[in-house]
Order: C-alpha cells, then sequence, then structure tokens
C-alpha cells in the first residue's frame, strides 16, 4: 500500500514526506537536534572524566576507597539492594510496584564481573574505562565514528544501569535515559548528519567498493 | 605536570588526531571519488528521486 502511494507520488510530482524530508527547514531542525543530542551525550561523559582522572583514578589507600573504586564497590556490594527496574506503581494503595523487569541475574553477573576481573586489574582496567568514556565524548562531539561512539556508551550505560539505577537514592531513570539516548544515537550516527563521518563516510564507501577490508569496517564505525 | 593537565592534552591530541585522520582520508581518496553532498541520507533520497522523475 506504502509502495503505491509513494509511487503515486512520484507520477503525481508531489514531494515524498518521510523521514527525510524535502524542506530544507524540516532538515536543519533533524540537523540540530541530532548535533545537540549528540553534544549532550559527548558532554555528560566529558564531566564524568574529571572526578576518575588517571593513574589513580580518585582512588585512595591502595586502590580500594574512593573515585572510581568507591562506585565500583558500591555496585558489587548492592547487587541485592532491588532486583527490579522500569517500576511502575499504578494503583497506589497497592505493596510495591505492579509493573517491572526482573534484573537481579545481571545485578549479579554485574557484581562477579566488578569483583573478580575489574577490582584486582583495576590499575590498567581503570585506563580502559577513562579511555572509553574519553572516546565517547570526542566520537559524540566530533561525529567521528560516532556508531561506533554510540555502541561505547550504550556498553557503559548499560554497565552504570545495571550496576547503580537500583541502589538506594538513585533515580532508575537517569540510567535508563542514557541508555536510550544513547541507542537513538546509535541508530542515527549522529556524524552522518553534522560531524566529521559526513566527510569520512562517501570516501569510506569508495575504499569499501574498490575491494578494501579496512574501508569496509571503517564504513561500518560511521 | 597535574593530572589534570595531561587529561586535558590526551584529550586535545584526540580531537587533533580525529582531525588529522579525516584530512589524510579526504586527500588521499581525493573529491573526485566521493560526493559528500550526497553522502547525507536525506539529500541522496532527494537526489535519486528528482533523478527518476
Amino acid at each position: 500500500m506504502s509502495e503505491v502511494s509513494s509511487v503515486a507520488d512520484r507520477k503525481s510530482g508531489q514531494p515524498r514526506e518521510g523521514i527525510y524530508s524535502s524542506s530544507r527547514l524540516e532538515r536543519t531542525i533533524t540537523v540540530l537536534a541530532v548535533a545537540i543530542a549528540s553534544i549532550g551525550l559527548g558532554y555528560l561523559f566529558f564531566t564524568q572524566l574529571w572526578w576518575k582522572l588517571p593513574p589513580d583514578f580518585g582512588c585512595r589507600d591502595d586502590f580500594t576507597r574512593g573515585g572510581l573504586c568507591f562506585f565500583l564497590q558500591h555496585a558489587a556490594d548492592e547487587a541485592d539492594a532491588s532486583n527490579i527496574l522500569l517500576k511502575a506503581e499504578i494503583v497506589r494503595s497497592s505493596p510495591g510496584p505492579e509493573l517491572s523487569v526482573p534484573i537481579g541475574w545481571a545485578t549479579q553477573l554485574n557484581a562477579a564481573f566488578i569483583e573478580n576481573f575489574v577490582q584486582p586489574n583495576i590499575r590498567w582496567f581503570g585506563y580502559v574505562v577513562w579511555s572509553t568514556e574519553a572516546w565517547i565524548f570526542l566520537s559524540m562531539c566530533l561525529g567521528f565514528f560516532s556508531r561506533l561512539g554510540a555502541l561505547a556508551a550504550i556498553g557503559m550505560s548499560t554497565q552504570l544501569m545495571i550496576g547503580l539505577a537500583h541502589t538506594p537514592n538513585e533515580w532508575e531513570w537517569s540510567y535508563i535515559l542514557m541508555l536510550l539516548l544513547s541507542i537513538a544515537m546509535f541508530g542515527l550516527a549522529p556524524g552522518r548528519y553534522f560531524g566529521l563521518d559526513r566527510l569520512l563516510r562517501p570516501r569510506l564507501k569508495v575504499l569499501s567498493e574498490r575491494g578494501s577490508r579496512v574501508g569496509r569496517l571503517l564504513l561500518l564505525f560511521t | 605536570m597535574s593530572a589534570e593537565i595531561v587529561a586535558l592534552l590526551v584529550l586535545a591530541g584526540g580531537a587533533v588526531a580525529a582531525v588529522v585522520f579525516t584530512l589524510v582520508v579526504v586527500v588521499v581518496v581525493g573529491p573526485s571519488d566521493a560526493n559528500p553532498r550526497a553522502e547525507h541520507e536525506g539529500e541522496k533520497d532527494e537526489k535519486q528521486e528528482s533523478e527518476t522523475s
């Protein structure tokens, strides 16, 4: 049906309205909105770089307290705090939320990962955490390999959501919204709208068509 | 040098490296091989449409 109407639109010379508008104003609004969202997500990660600076990542007492070490321990300690997310209390008199998603298995897995891998290797894994967040900032703000940057943002946001969203005194939606924004950026690949990817992509496409594997791989990241 | 200065230098270096990498790709592949204006999927879509009509 939609194909039929699309063909009819083309025949009648009517501009086709879809996700790509023919109006310059509409396109400008789209580009501006995507750029603001992308730079905003990048800036979010930028603000979180400074309390966990290398080489100690804000940790004290031989990497046991403070800074990044505090939040890792907090996520491991609070793995049992609550085992649900996306709570909706529809009937206020009812004890507990009526709608929710069980995440107990994920918080337990996350705690095991932190205790058995991250904490023993924090001296070098801290660099991985910091570099990943720095990469997300650069990628989202410059629109440089932005799909790869958004994928990293999805990974970081998912870990933070599983580790911290259900803990006391946290608003779970701050973490969920961060993940949703990262997913939206992954789908949109914001660099195609405003960033360096806009320059890179057509060239990488050419390299990919010439049979370059590197070109094909890099094209996937834009 | 303080950790903050080092971090700022790393971020600035990363930004410069990204721009330089892009410029190198642009120069190496060449403007005649690719048309960046057609890259915006919306613009590309419209171009194709005008060609069909």
